[in-house]
C-alpha cells in the first residue's frame, strides 16, 4: 500500500463523544463492571469469538443503541455455543478465535 | 630563437591548463537533464513499486517539460501509479484530468478504462458502469471495448442489477462472437440465469418461527447448533419464569423473565439475521463464480 500525505492526514475520532443516554450509560457501565470484576474470576480469554462477547455487547450498545444492542447481545450469547465452527459465517483467526464483529450481524444494514 | 619559441609555447601550454580544469569544473557543477532521462527515472521507480516516488518524478517531468510530446504519457502514468498504489480517489481524479488535457492522446482510452476501474474500486458503481459502457460504445473496435463491456456487466452485478449485467454480456456475445473470451461470457450468462433464480429464505418468516418456537428460525436458516441452543436457553428461562409466577413467587418470576427477555428477542433477531446471511452467502457464492469466470478477460 502506498503511503502519502492523503493517507497520513489525521482525522477526528468520531467515537470520542460524551455519552448522554441514561439507559446506555447503565448498560455500558454494567458491561464494564462485568469485564473488570466478574470475567476474570473464571480465567481470562475464554470466549471463542473475537471480539469477545462482552466487547461485542459493548460495541453493539454503543453503535446500535440499547434496544438493538440488547437483541444483538442475546443473539451472540445464543451463538456462543459448543457447535460454533469456522466457515462462511465465522473466519478463523490465527489465534484460534472466530471473527464475528458487530458489523457482520446488522439485520437492517447491508 | 628556436629555444625561445619552445619556451614560449611551453609557457602557453602551461597557461592553458587552468582553463581546461575550470571548464571541467564548470561541467561538474551543472546537470544536463534530458526529458527521456527524467522519464526513465520515473519508470524505474514505477517498476520497483515505489509509486509515490514515481509520481513525484512524473510530476517533475511535467514541470520541466510541459510542452513535451510525452507529457500525456507522464500524466497517464501518474494516474497508473495512484491506481497501483491503491489510492483510487486520486487515480480517478488523475485519469479524468489527463483525458481533459490530452483528449487526442493514445493514452486517453486506457485512462478512461482505468478511471472506470478506479470508480468501481471506490464503489461508485453507477459512475463506474457509465464510464466503462461509454468506452465500449464510443470505441467498439478498440482492444479495451470488450474488456470494458465485461467489467461494466460485473459492476452492474455488484449494484444488484442482474438485468443490466445480462444485457451487457449479451451485447458482448453479439458484438465479439470470435473473441477468445466468448466461451467464458456464455458460461457467465448461464450462471447469471441461475443467479436470478436463487433459492431464498425469508428473514421475516425465520423471525416469526423463532417467536412462536424459539430456535426454529435458526433451524430454518440451517444454523442447527444455534437453533438447539436457542431452544434450550429460552425453554429454561420460560419454564423458570412460568414456575415462578405459578408458585406466586412474582419477584423470582419477574427477574427470570427480565434476564430471559434479551435471549428471547435476540433469538428472533438472530434467526432473521441467519436467514439474511444464508441469502447473502448463496448470492455471494454465485457472484464469486461469475467474477472468477469473467475476470481473466479484463484483468490488467
Amino acid at each position: 500500500m502506498m503511503k502519502g500525505p492523503e493517507t497520513e492526514l489525521r482525522r477526528p475520532d468520531e467515537s470520542a463523544q460524551i455519552e448522554t443516554s441514561c439507559v446506555r450509560i447503565a448498560l455500558l457501565g454494567s458491561i464494564k463492571v462485568y469485564q473488570r470484576y466478574v470475567s476474570p474470576i473464571g480465567g481470562v480469554d475464554r470466549c471463542g469469538f473475537r471480539p469477545s462477547c462482552s466487547r461485542y455487547g459493548y460495541a453493539a450498545i454503543k453503535e446500535q443503541g440499547p434496544i438493538v444492542g440488547l437483541m444483538m447481545i442475546g443473539d451472540r450469547q445464543t451463538r456462543c455455543n459448543l457447535f460454533k465452527e469456522p466457515g462462511p459465517d465465522y473466519m478463523l483467526l490465527p489465534n484460534g478465535k472466530l471473527f464475528d464483529p458487530v458489523s457482520k450481524n446488522l439485520l437492517f444494514g447491508k | 630563437m628556436t629555444r625561445r619559441l619552445l619556451l614560449a609555447s611551453f609557457f602557453l601550454f602551461l597557461l592553458s591548463f587552468p582553463s581546461v580544469f575550470s571548464a571541467l569544473r564548470a561541467e561538474d557543477t551543472g546537470i544536463l537533464l534530458m526529458g527521456n532521462v527524467q522519464l526513465r527515472i520515473a519508470d524505474a521507480f514505477m517498476e520497483e513499486g515505489e509509486y509515490y516516488r514515481a509520481i513525484t518524478e512524473f510530476k517533475k517531468y511535467l514541470i520541466l517539460f510541459p510542452d513535451s510530446g510525452r507529457a500525456d504519457y507522464a500524466s497517464f502514468s501518474i494516474g497508473m501509479a495512484y491506481y497501483k498504489g491503491e489510492e483510487f480517489r486520486a487515480a480517478a481524479r488523475s485519469f479524468s484530468s489527463m483525458r481533459e488535457r490530452y483528449p487526442g492522446s493514445a493514452h486517453a482510452l486506457p485512462a478512461r478504462y482505468y478511471e472506470g476501474f478506479s470508480r468501481w474500486k471506490l464503489k461508485e458503481y453507477e459512475e463506474a458502469r457509465r464510464t466503462l459502457e461509454a468506452l465500449a460504445e464510443d470505441y467498439p473496435e478498440s482492444a479495451y471495448a470488450p474488456r470494458a463491456l465485461v467489467a461494466s456487466s460485473l459492476v452492474a452485478l455488484d449494484e444488484d442489477k442482474p438485468d443490466i449485467s445480462r444485457a451487457g454480456l449479451e451485447r458482448f456475445v453479439d458484438r465479439y462472437p470470435g473473441h477468445p473470451g466468448a466461451g467464458n461470457v456464455k458460461e457467465a450468462l448461464a450462471l447469471l440465469e441461475r443467479y436470478q433464480d436463487l433459492p431464498h429464505k425469508s428473514p421475516g418468516l425465520a423471525g416469526f418461527m423463532s417467536a412462536v418456537l424459539p430456535g426454529s428460525g435458526y433451524m430454518y436458516a440451517e444454523h442447527y447448533g444455534d437453533g438447539v441452543t436457542a431452544f434450550l436457553i429460552n425453554g429454561l428461562f420460560i419454564a423458570g419464569a412460568v414456575a415462578g409466577f405459578h408458585q406466586e413467587n412474582y419477584a423470582v418470576g419477574t427477574i427470570v423473565a427480565g434476564i430471559g427477555l434479551p435471549f428471547y428477542v435476540g433469538n428472533i433477531y438472530g434467526s432473521a439475521n441467519a436467514a439474511k446471511k444464508w441469502n447473502l452467502g448463496v448470492r455471494n457464492d454465485c457472484i464469486e463464480k461469475i467474477h472468477l469466470t469473467l475476470s481473466p478477460l479484463f484483468e490488467p
